[in-house]
């Protein structure tokens, strides 16, 4: 039945350029969303997808086993670059986790309704990006099981967290970010949740997705609560999303590092973030719509407005790095004029050329409409970005740490086979969490999509 | 007192370490008793701990003068004990080799005493032996040696000193009349025993020169005068203290008095004898014309000279081991002549002269040595032709060779008798100036050892039973009479015994050797020094010395070939290259390092490396230059090969970058001084106090503790980075750790390559903590682990620290240190965690756990110290009062740390020095710990000629 | 509990008509189930209230005055430390915690205020029992109207009239 309408909705609605989706009904959006997660059949892609998730999660674990075992020091960093690989981490999870939140929050309030097919995963990727993203903070610390001294409780040193360190603050926005992102996505899903339990066949299904549905009955009074709520969300995640990205900004900004004491780095961080974060969401988009067959939901013009947003953020991110230049100079600084000339032509130099072409230069090609709905260009860029940002994170680490203020403290790092296990497996285990997230989940927002259909197909 | 009854008391000495420790901890508290006579108290009375001895306090540091040597000659220390566990060591002021401070060398012994490798229990021929077992086979042979007067023994020493041993030998020759004595030093030395005779001094006082001229010698560099001369040379580099001290120095590889120098010429050592004849010819002390020397090399000359004739009897020139004998000898001959501020003593009567390693070597061969005694050296190691000795000793029918740890050469040995460390028995030593010293014992031996007087009385077939009373007895017989006990207080308690210094001896014209052209080689030879960080390789298990970078290349665990980069260029050579460089003597490998300071033609060798049979920290690091030349103290050879292995070698290198760049006036400004002593140039406006938008923070406290270091007068000598890493327990991270650019140094020594006008100087810049009243480290710090206290001090709380490091990222210093591992609980490199190395770590200062991140804090025990004696007695703390550990150890003074609050403590008064300067004071950290300008004295001649 | 007619229309302009019809008729609609937010239909069933906003706000500024009460009193009262000089009371990066506090207490407490005004969460209710009430969450939009003592037929009839699907009685 699931097939037949699926073909039915893809062959009987041609894709009309003002038109989002491909589906005419309510009952065609629940069928299409629900099939992956009620539906047992075809799902080798997602089997041999576990398969290698596992495998690299399983690298992840044993780099943190390591990590927490032997200590640091397993990973390349030295007296001078104390900061590295779970710093970089951390920085480029916690922006590929901004994107979520913008595209449902930020994107709800300026009605741009085509979000609605893709805040769902976009959020999950969030949720999971932050909650990685927070693990590297505390795999970074020396003593990581000591990470809650950051929190204000009492105990027998009679201490308090030092509220003026960028860490603290960071500890907060992190913690703060996450539950609340937890929250908004957890509301968010629960009329989908009551869907799911009224489409379940099965015994237990009814009773987990009834259980996770909180009874929730579709009331219009819980409607009306519903979207106050939610607007109202939406209304604080935005400034909280940019108040997180610009902590992490301030990590370094608080800081008095040549290339880290940037007023820009705050707002230039958020825009970081974003734009890595749609990245992903083109990725994830690409991958969602083709492994739970949802091109009748997640349709080319989504890709093109994402590819607008990101030829966006390109650009902003090269004004960025022309301002970091430019205060560069005009600090009439040695330190700095001597790291700008570091990073162009130093040890990292091949690094920093590679991340101004994948950050600024790759997206450049979305000025051209065939480009942003062409799904091979959309994914490569789509990554070349995401490489490009992990690049940016990890050479204000370096570039700084290794040519600071003393030239005999100028030092280079050599990262060890535990930065990359921790790196990639951290990847792995995204996926894995990514992958049992659309089998239990749905992928996509049902009810806002619904609202969607619906007015398109009454317009 | 029998040496069996003796042993009866040690019965465990194979046993748990700790069972020992406690013993000779009860020892020592009974020695402890009186403290004015330690000694006065027999040994092995034990004392129970309900009845405390008086004056010994849990936790209360007592301090002893005792004496350490280098190359046989001593230095005077104090040594530090914490409940009976000697754990650090500086400088006796009394001391004339001392004058307070220590070199490095001084400071490491800490280490060597607690080493875990050392022998703890004799080795012979049978699978357990025990000095009785020794003494069995020994005594049947001393009868068969006695009716052959002694024919066939053969005692093998480094240079001895010790008024004992001496006394000693003479018995034991005077009962064995044809027992034969040799002794060598490995390494090439700074004195002239060749020119001057063997037991003959030449000490140059280089605080009453105004001109010194050195021709590859380095009396800055270590060895055992090296604390005079620093502080000779540091006292005339003072501005306004008169006319200053100008430098040149003439070297084929860089040395610490080259760094120093206000003129530098590197030049091969064939260019070097040119130079001294030019120079002698010059100053009319020459028979024939000076050669004609190259323009740069000719310019040197006439400057020299031009500064000489202006300083009759204030000018010194100084020949190095790379001279040929003859060229050494001129160089003495233009002393006289310039009646040069040197001090010629004879330090022992000539008859006491031992033969040479040669005569040794040639005994071997000619196979008439049966009985071969080692004390303490190591000639398998260190005296070549090595093989070939190796060969020869096998051969020898009774050997045994005294060491405190295994060696190249005890295992070789029939026998390796362990050796007490000189903080574990009673000794005496002379210094370079002839003055005694008695050498006082802070621990009873931590294992069944005996030391050379002990040992020299066993081979006499004496009771071996009492160091002390060997001692006592050398000095009883010059002493004695009825206030001897008075007397050996006296001597024991100042650390020097008065008046032993010998008389000025005039200086000796002995003839000069001959002077032929070919003294020296051409083409490419290899210049081999003592290294500057393990010397001549006898403490190459000391973990400190490993790890602390040397001066100018800043490597660590290693030694490299130096080529200039010409020379470097010519063979197609690179840094990192791992060479094969062959001598007619003996090949080594090793890898170059590029250096700017070698001359052409040059490969710059460090001994000390290439050890086979060290210990777990030092075997197998670099390679031993010894093998390359003709014998011991041999410093400069042909090479026959140099050709490239095709092998890489990473060099571990704790400093990478060594330029300023523009930054110089902000990091190490360099000033010029005029003849007067005064600065040639108006200082640079330094304000420290930069305005601030952050509110005064006016403390009430009493004390703000700051500290000022004088960059011109650190000469990069590394004692106060091993004095710190001995006061603070600092670790020591290991070779792959440096590899990875992690140390742990709460002091470092920066290097800089300093642009004076076109021209490059070396800078020394020691780079402690900087205390910043607005330290950007605190306000990072998320759980309060960095924070200020009331004296100014930036201070770390271990326990609390919880590893993000946010600190250093955020220190523009770079001053503080992260255990990457557990360096110090738990992951020390090699066996540092073994027992009884924890016995050395200073009680008053936390060892950090890993993942914590620590750092200098002005020895902040030492002020808590300081703090609370000054309570005790209700009076402020006195400036002075409190030194740090760096402080104390630095031989130029260089450091200076006081209350800034007292406008006339000597810190507040260099404050106001006009060389005072802040590192990146435009930071607006407000940093405690400033400096002062580094000093440069050019001659004018050269100065205008080199501008363009 | 209250009986109810619930009436399941095929889209939410049928369900809107029949809203309006049932009010003209004098009966009164209780509530209604829609698988999407219906625009008005909330303001039609006079349902059109919720504290939700002003508990999140509560929420958020008790959150954020206390995180800065917290701050000033560790920071100032009770353990004053000097860190790089700074003054104790750093007012300028004091607001940083409050506002990711506050937030995050805004969040939760009108989460929980969402489900607590809701009657939520109740893993059961009479209303499941309705055959066909599932569709409420899929397409179905379905009216609940209190049923009238007298002539429940003719409004039954008037729903069957409007539009809907079918009717059937409930309890609510």
């Amino acid at each position: 039945m699931s097939r037949s309408l699926h073909d039915a909705t893809r062959n009987s609605f041609p894709e009309r350029a003002e038109r989002l989706t491909r589906v005419e009904s309510e009952a065609a959006v629940d069928v299409l969303v629900t099939a992956p997660l009620l539906d047992r059949r075809s799902w080798r892609r997602w089997w041999i997808g576990v398969a290698v998730a596992t495998l690299l999660t399983l690298v992840f674990v044993g780099a943190i086993a390591m990590i927490l075992g032997k200590g640091i020091g397993v990973l390349g960093n030295n007296t001078s670059i104390v900061w590295g690989y779970p710093i970089a981490n951390y920085v480029w999870w916690i922006g590929i986790g901004n994107a979520g939140t913008l595209i449902s929050s930020l994107l709800l309030l300026t009605h741009q309704r085509w979000r609605a097919a893709i805040n769902r995963f976009a959020e999950a990727m969030t949720l999971m990006a932050v909650a990685i993203a927070g693990l590297f903070p505390i795999l970074h610390m020396g003593r990581p099981e000591y990470f809650y001294w950051l929190a204000p409780y009492p105990n027998v040193m009679h201490l308090w967290p030092q509220w003026r360190s960028a860490l603290v603050w960071d500890f907060w926005a992190i913690l703060s970010y996450l539950l609340f992102s937890i929250v908004f996505w957890y509301t968010g899903l629960i009329p989908d949740l009551a869907t799911l339990r009224d489409r379940t066949l099965g015994r237990a299904g009814q009773l987990f997705y009834g259980a996770l549905s909180l009874g929730w009955r579709n009331s219009a009074r819980h409607w009306y609560a519903y979207e106050k709520y939610y607007k109202a969300m939406a209304a604080l995640a935005v400034p909280l999303v940019c108040s997180v990205h610009s902590i992490v900004g301030l990590d370094f900004a608080a800081g008095m590092m040549p290339g880290w004491q940037e007023p820009i780095f705050p707002p230039y961080f958020v825009v970081g973030a974003m734009f890595s974060g749609f990245a992903m969401v083109v990725v994830l988009a690409a991958l969602v719509r083709w492994g739970l067959k949802l091109e009748a939901l997640v349709t080319m013009n989504h890709f093109d407005a994402m590819a607008k947003l990101m030829v966006m953020g390109a650009t902003i991110m090269g004004l960025s790095y022309a301002a970091e230049w430019f205060s560069g100079w005009y600090s009439g600084r040695h330190a700095d004029h001597s790291l700008l000339a570091f990073e162009f032509v130093g040890h990292y130099a091949p690094m920093y050329w590679a991340m101004l072409f994948c950050n600024v230069m790759a997206c450049q090609i979305f000025w051209f409409r065939w480009a942003r709905r062409n799904m091979a260009v959309l994914i490569v860029v789509a990554i070349l970005v995401n490489i490009g940002m992990w690049l940016e994170r990890i050479l204000i680490v370096w570039n700084t740490l290794a040519h600071a203020y003393l030239p005999s403290m100028w030092s280079l790092f050599a990262p060890t086979i535990w930065d990359w296990a921790v790196t990639l497996g951290s990847l792995g285990f995204f996926a894995l969490m990514y992958l049992i997230f659309v089998r239990v989940f749905p992928a996509i927002s049902m009810h806002e999509v619904k609202q969607l259909v619906h007015e398109e197909v009454a317009a | 007192m029998s040496s069996v009854k003796h042993r009866s008391g040690q019965d465990d000495a194979t046993g748990g370490i700790a069972a020992m420790n406690r013993r000779q901890m009860l020892k020592l508290m009974s020695a402890g008793a009186l403290v004015a006579l330690p000694a006065c108290t027999p040994r092995r009375k034990i004392v129970p701990y309900v009845d405390m001895p008086e004056r010994l306090v849990p936790g209360e540091p007592q301090v002893y003068a005792s004496a350490l040597p280098l190359q046989g000659y001593a230095r005077g220390v104090l040594v530090t004990a914490m409940d009976g566990r000697p754990i650090k060591i500086s400088g006796n002021p009394r001391h004339p080799a001392s004058l307070g401070a220590t070199d490095l060398f001084g400071e490491a012994e800490i280490l060597s005493l607690y080493d875990p490798d050392r022998a703890r229990a004799p080795r012979g021929p049978s699978p357990i032996d025990t000095w009785d077992s020794f003494l069995a086979e020994w005594l049947p042979r001393l009868d068969g040696l006695a009716k052959r007067r002694g024919e066939g023994l053969a005692l093998l020493s480094g240079r001895l000193t010790s008024p004992t041993a001496l006394r000693q030998l003479e018995e034991l020759r005077r009962k064995l009349p044809k027992l034969r004595w040799y002794a060598y030093e490995p390494a090439p030395e700074d004195g002239d025993p060749a020119v001057l005779g063997p037991s003959a001094s030449a000490l140059p006082r280089l605080e009453d020169a105004d001109v010194v001229i050195t021709l590859d010698a380095d009396p800055l560099g270590p060895g055992p005068a090296q604390l005079i001369h620093a502080r000779g040379f540091a006292r005339r580099r003072v501005p306004g203290a008169g006319a200053p001290l100008r430098l040149y120095a003439a070297e084929s590889a860089w040395s610490l008095t080259g760094a120093k120098a206000d003129h530098r010429l590197a030049a091969h050592p064939r260019l070097l004898r040119r130079v001294a004849r030019a120079l002698a010819a010059r100053l009319g002390a020459g028979t024939a014309q000076g050669d004609a020397l190259p323009p740069e090399a000719a310019r040197f000359v006439d400057a020299a000279v031009a500064d000489i004739e202006r300083a009759p009897g204030r000018a010194l020139v100084l020949g190095g081991p790379a001279l040929p004998a003859a060229t050494r000898a001129l160089c003495h001959r233009i002393n006289r002549q310039l009646g040069a501020p040197v001090d010629h003593r004879q330090l022992a009567a000539a008859g006491d002269a031992p033969a040479g390693f040669g005569e040794l070597l040639d005994d071997l061969r000619q196979r008439k040595v049966s009985d071969l005694v080692i004390l303490e050296a190591n000639p398998a190691y260190d005296a070549a032709p090595t093989a070939e000795f190796a060969g020869l000793l096998k051969g020898v029918p009774f050997s045994a060779c005294l060491a405190l740890a295994a060696s190249e050469t005890s295992s070789l040995c029939r026998w390796h008798l362990p050796a007490s460390h000189p903080l574990e028995e009673w000794s005496d030593l002379r210094a370079v100036d002839g003055t005694a010293s008695i050498v006082q014992p802070l621990i009873g031996p931590l294992y069944d050892t005996r030391n050379v007087h002990r040992l020299l009385a066993m081979l006499s077939g004496e009771d071996d039973g009492d160091s002390r009373a060997l001692v006592r007895a050398t000095w009883s017989a010059s002493h004695g009479g009825a206030d001897f006990e008075g007397w050996w207080r006296q001597a024991l308690y100042l650390g020097v015994v008065p008046g032993t210094s010998p008389a000025e001896a005039g200086a000796e014209s002995a003839a000069p050797p001959p002077d032929g052209a070919d003294d020296v080689p051409g083409g490419l030879v290899a210049v081999i020094r003592p290294d500057p960080t393990v010397f001549d390789g006898r403490m190459a298990n000391n973990a400190w010395l490993q790890e602390c970078p040397k001066p100018i290349s800043k490597e660590v665990w290693s030694n490299s070939v130096g080529l200039s980069p010409e020379t470097a260029r010519r063979h197609g050579l690179d840094d990192g290259d791992v060479v094969l460089l062959e001598t007619v003597y003996g090949k080594i490998e090793g890898h170059v390092s590029v250096d700017k300071g070698a001359a052409d033609e040059v490969a710059a060798l460090t001994l000390g490396y290439g050890r086979q049979r060290a210990g777990a920290v030092g075997t197998g690091l670099g390679y031993n230059a010894y093998g390359l030349v003709a014998g011991p103290g041999e410093s400069v050879v042909a090479v026959a090969r140099l050709a490239k292995t095709g092998r890489h070698e990473k060099p571990i290198i704790l400093q990478d970058s060594f330029s300023p760049e523009s930054k110089q006036d902000s990091i190490l400004p360099l000033m010029h001084l005029t003849e007067r002593g005064k600065l040639r140039e108006e200082p640079r406006k330094v304000d420290i106090n930069r305005p601030s938008l952050l509110p005064p923070k006016d403390s009430t406290d009493p004390y703000q503790w700051g500290m000022v270091i004088d960059a011109a007068a650190c000469i990069g000598c590394n004692a106060c980075v091993v004095a710190c890493q001995s006061e603070n327990n600092v670790p020591v991270v290991g070779p792959e750790e440096a590899a990875a650019g992690r140390f742990m140094h709460w002091l470092r020594i920066d290097r800089y390559e300093l642009d004076d006008n076109g021209k490059t100087r070396q800078g020394f810049e020691p780079v402690p903590c900087m205390q910043c009243e607005h330290a950007p480290c605190e306000p990072v710090c998320p759980v309060e682990a960095s924070v200020h206290d009331s004296e100014g001090l930036n201070v770390q709380v271990y326990n609390r620290c919880v590893g993000t490091r946010f600190c250093q990222a955020n220190c523009p210093y770079k001053v503080r240190r992260f255990n990457w591992f557990g360096y110090a609980s738990g992951q020390e490199y090699a066996n540092l965690g073994e027992d009884p190395m924890p016995a050395r770590e200073n009680p008053d200062v936390t060892v950090r756990a890993r993942g914590v991140m620590e750092k200098c804090t002005y020895c902040v025990q030492r002020i808590s110290r300081a703090r609370r004696d000054a309570e005790k007695s209700d009076r402020p703390i006195a400036d002075g009062e409190v030194v740090t550990a760096c402080q104390s150890a630095c031989p130029t003074r260089a450091i200076t740390f006081g209350n800034l609050k007292d406008p006339n403590a000597a810190v507040s008064r260099l404050r106001r020095d006009p060389r005072h300067f802040a590192m990146l004071a435009e930071l607006g950290t407000r940093p405690r710990t400033t400096y002062l300008a580094a000093l440069v004295n050019p001659s004018p001649m050269l100065d205008e000629e080199e501008e363009p | 509990m209250t009986r109810v007619l619930l009436a399941c229309f095929p889209h939410p302009e049928a369900l809107m008509i029949a809203v309006r019809r049932v009010k003209e008729e004098g009966a009164v609609p209780v509530d209604a189930f829609t698988p999407h937010p219906v625009d008005g239909l909330a303001e039609a069933l006079g349902a059109a209230r919720t504290p939700v906003r002003k508990w999140m706000l509560a929420g958020g500024l008790l959150g954020g005055f206390g995180a800065y009460f917290t701050e000033w009193f560790s920071a100032v009262i009770d353990l004053p430390i000097n860190a790089g000089g700074r003054p104790l009371h750093s007012w300028e990066v004091f607001y940083l915690f409050p506002f990711e506090f506050g937030v995050l207490m805004a969040g939760i407490v009108g989460a929980a205020a969402l489900l607590a005004t809701s009657g939520l969460p109740r893993l059961n209710h009479p209303l499941f029992d309705v055959q066909g009430f599932e569709r409420s969450s899929q397409d179905g939009f379905i009216l609940a109207v209190e049923q009238p003592e007298r002539h429940p037929e003719r409004l039954r009839d008037m729903l069957l009239a409007s539009e809907a699907l079918w009717v059937r009685e409930g309890k609510t």
